[in-house]
């Protein structure tokens, strides 16, 4: 699944049977900031999602899987993000923030919510951003 | 398949019912070198890995769905294993 901010809506009238009174949107996908990364696409809605909003969205055969009856969609909209949480890990190269402070521990930064990533002008600073606990990775609990 | 790193979590509390209960993990894709290789992408969680991890992804529907046991549903990535080691044979 990847991101994307829904930018408008979509409106045929002529379109295959299984489309009716399905809600077609425009969405540009986006990276976790929120930056608009790559070509905006048309999804078909799942979850009523609408202008504005950040979502999840899933692509492929498996997008038709969204629905009850074989509505033919290649990608398909089917989460509305309520908020993204990115914890600082030890290792930088892992990331993509240059300049970025070296990880001091269990340290997480919270993305969100979802409007805020809105444009990427009102995105908050760092400084602003709300901390919250979050198991750092060499304090996890044992795996099974 | 491929091989990243998890950098955090998605919540979102309304999505398809077939994702209900599972982590939704936000996944770096990475090159071999252990550097960034293109944007994070999101996938569902089958094998209860965490954020920092490194970690093998299905990026194709059925082994997706399968293996977070929802099958037939719109899931079209999954984290299917925790990497612990990737060796890389010496072709000097």
């Amino acid at each position: 699944m990847m991101l994307a901010r829904v930018i408008g809506t979509v409106v045929c009238t002529v379109k295959y049977p299984t489309l009716e009174g399905r809600k077609l949107l425009l969405l540009q996908p986006v990276n976790k900031d929120g930056v608009p990364r790559g070509k905006t696409l048309v999804g078909i809605d799942a979850v009523g999602a609408g202008v504005g909003e950040t979502v999840y969205w899933c692509r492929g055969r498996e997008a038709a899987l969204a629905f009850d009856h074989e509505v033919v969609s290649d990608a398909s909209i089917v989460g509305i993000v309520d908020e993204i949480s990115v914890a600082r890990v030890s290792d930088p190269r892992a990331h993509d923030e240059p300049g970025s402070p070296a990880a001091t521990g269990p340290a997480c930064t919270v993305v969100g919510p979802a409007s805020s990533l809105a444009p990427p002008s009102t995105v908050a600073p760092p400084s602003s951003r709300v901390a919250r606990e979050h198991p750092a990775p060499s304090q996890k609990r044992g795996r099974r | 398949m491929i091989i990243g790193r998890i950098l955090g979590e998605v919540v979102a509390t309304r999505k398809h019912p077939s994702h209900e209960g599972r982590k939704i993990l936000l996944v770096q894709p990475l090159a071999l070198d252990d550097s960034a290789r293109g944007e994070p992408i999101l996938a569902l969680d089958a094998v209860d890995a965490g954020v920092g991890d490194r970690v093998l992804v299905a990026q194709e529907g059925y082994s997706a769905m399968t293996s977070v046991g929802r099958p037939n549903s719109p899931i079209d990535m999954s984290v299917i294993g925790v990497v612990d080691e990737v060796e890389l044979a010496d072709e000097r």
